[in-house]
């Protein structure tokens, strides 16, 4: 694997210290061993971010990484988006024609793609069935980043037998693990302090940025950044922005892009304009996946920074604002819960009322954002960082590697 | 596991330490079900929700000590519970097993006096963990206070917990590894006993170097010493 990304050492003086000692101890063993990486985009969406950035630091290590990618049809993509939406509760048909188009994509991937290697990872539920290819003597882990709590049972039934077939599964909380006959492993993912989206900015920078986009910065802005998707409840923020903005001034940004296995994006975006569309303070941007800076920049430009979702693998936009020192406003729900500590870093909200009056309070009170941001930052660094992510994954590699 | 801090030349030697969790597949709705979890979970399984979470709590302090207490005042909304077992530590034990019958008791008296057991009605279950962990040696040595002080100051928060805290857990150092160099090695039992009372846990593992470096400065301050 070429790597032109990051390298260890950059992050000495930023990750806390002890963690890069830590991580080289951990793959000492390691060196040698082959690592492939399986999932179903380069661009767009969490997975594909944490990937693009911890396999040259596994590379640099020692480890032999790759990194392939499940590709299909479009009606694959919509199986799979049937997948992920059913696996997170919603109420929809998981249909024999999804099953269908799901495993014929699967043979078709088993052929095309180089599975050999002594360690694979398959990320989410769209290459799951490849682990019916996998060869003798090699470890396969199945690393789910979504919320399982609330799984359909009709789309359970159909992927656990997969599941089951690995050496063992990686969830993000206690809550998604399924109670399966295979170890199951707790890891939280993380962000990259180094990267576009997260590397220090000038306030000139972002200043220039954040105009460029159309964003006034003269009056305080509340933002959240995610994909347009039901379960980021972007038509809740707009809601609670509105009860705010009666007895506040304030500009809300909707930011987010879309993603190569994300079919469903593109009406929750026109639902969301639609929606803004008589509020000249309300701006709906749709980025392209490469404008990590302008994240970056909205971001520290924020007073408060809101991830109202209703259901959540995770959330990183969460410990994104969170290394920028910003209080953050979070659904109680899915791994935002172990992000925030309510009422220390941010604030956790069951509803629209509970959000906008977090947005409120915290817009009130300026030397509240300043000590949350604070203790946020100190979280994120010690807890949230691609460093501690690096180790969790060299850790379990040992542990079916020994 | 073994601990290296005294080696034969009475240098203390830095590990860190680093842990992965694994789902037990087990999980309690409320008061009762977690009781008739306790009965019956590994041992490991109640080390790490009452020791090894200390290593996760590195910036911030908790209101209550550990994750079963933790548990039952925030998701059952059991307050009284979650003072009652909040109290003790496993290290105020003779063993493991001691400390699982004190929780065990605790719960039995407690659920005995209420018409209904508590419930995580609107709250999350409990799920029962296990960690492994890794200890790494840091290649940082301390030869006498000052340098003591100096390591103190820069180590991983996952070396104060593994000299602090796991070193009584498991490595059955009652003292602690710092408080028992600093009397074995460095010969001043004053400033151990200090060391020795800092407790873990009703603090942060921030918290806890802040403590270390507040008794060690004091000591220094005193003149020359080890």
């Amino acid at each position: 694997m070429t790597t032109n990304g990051p390298v260890l050492s950059a992050y000495e003086g930023v990750a806390p210290p002890g963690a890069l000692r830590l991580v080289r101890y951990l793959a000492r063993d390691l060196a040698g061993r082959s690592f492939l990486h399986v999932n179903s985009t380069r661009e767009g969406g969490g997975v594909a971010e944490i990937l693009n950035r911890l396999l040259p630091l596994l590379d640099e290590l020692g480890i032999r990484t790759r990194w392939e990618v499940i590709s299909g049809p479009p009606e694959f993509f919509v199986a799979t988006k049937r997948i992920h939406n059913t696996l997170q509760g919603a109420d929809l048909p998981f249909t024999k024609a999804h099953q269908d188009v799901f495993l014929e994509t699967s043979r078709a991937a088993m052929r095309q793609l180089d599975l050999a290697a002594d360690l694979v990872m398959i990320h989410d539920p769209q290459p799951a069935a490849l682990v019916e290819a996998r060869a003798s003597g090699a470890k396969w882990i199945w690393r789910c980043h979504i919320d399982l709590s609330r799984p359909a049972r009709t789309t359970r039934s159909f992927l656990e037998p997969f599941v089951r077939r690995y050496d063992g599964a990686v969830f993000h909380l206690a809550e998604f693990a399924w109670r399966i006959p295979i170890p199951s492993y707790l890891i939280h993912p993380s962000i990259d302090p180094l990267s576009d989206k997260n590397r220090e900015m000038d306030e000139r920078e972002v200043e220039r940025r954040v105009s460029a986009l159309g964003v006034p910065l003269d009056r305080p802005l509340v933002l959240q950044v995610s994909r347009f998707d039901p379960f980021k409840d972007p038509l809740g923020v707009i809601r609670a922005y509105r009860m705010v903005r009666k007895v506040r001034d304030c500009v809300l940004v909707l930011a987010g892009g879309g993603a190569a296995d994300d079919p469903e994006g593109a009406e929750v975006l026109a639902r969301v304009r639609e929606e803004a569309a008589d509020d000249p303070d309300i701006h709906v941007l749709l980025l392209p996946n490469d404008a990590h800076l302008d994240i970056n920049a909205l971001q520290r430009a924020a007073a408060v920074v809101i991830q109202k979702s209703t259901r959540e693998g995770f959330g990183l936009t969460v410990a994104e604002a969170m290394w920028k020192a910003k209080p953050v406003v979070g659904g109680a729900v899915g791994g935002i819960t172990k992000q925030i500590q309510d009422g220390v870093t941010g604030y956790l909200v069951h509803s629209v009322e509970g959000c906008a009056y977090a947005v409120r309070r915290l817009l009130n009170d300026p030397e509240e954002r300043r000590r949350m941001g604070e203790l946020g930052r100190e979280h994120a660094r010690r807890n949230l960082l691609i460093t501690r992510h690096l180790a969790d994954y060299l850790q379990m590699l040992r542990l079916h590697a020994a | 596991m073994t601990t290296e801090t005294t080696p034969k030349n009475g240098s203390f030697h830095f590990w860190g330490c680093s842990d992965i969790r694994e789902s037990l597949g087990l999980r309690a709705d409320s008061e009762r079900h977690l009781l008739e979890r306790l009965e019956s979970v590994p041992q490991e399984s109640i080390y790490y929700h009452t020791v090894r979470c200390l290593l996760r709590r590195r910036v911030f302090p908790t209101p209550y000590p550990h994750d079963f207490s933790t548990w039952v005042a925030n998701e059952a909304r059991d307050v009284t519970l979650a003072e009652r077992l909040a109290f003790h530590s496993p290290f105020d034990f003779l063993d493991g097993e001691a400390f699982r019958q004190h929780l065990l008791e605790t719960l039995d008296d407690h659920l005995s006096r209420l018409p209904v057991a508590p419930a995580a009605v609107l709250g999350k279950p409990f799920y029962f963990l296990r960690g492994h962990l890794v200890a790494v040696p840091l290649e940082i040595v301390a030869w006498d206070l000052r340098s003591l002080r100096k390591a103190l100051a820069q180590v991983d928060d996952s070396s104060l917990y593994y000299h602090a805290v796991e070193a009584i857990g498991r490595l059955g150092n009652p003292r602690g590894d710092f408080a028992a160099w600093v009397e074995d090695v460095l010969r001043l039992p004053s400033l151990a006993r200090r060391i020795a009372e800092i407790d873990p846990f009703v603090m942060s593992l921030a918290g806890v170097r802040a403590r270390l470096l507040e008794i060690v400065d004091s000591e220094l301050a005193l003149g020359p010493s080890a």
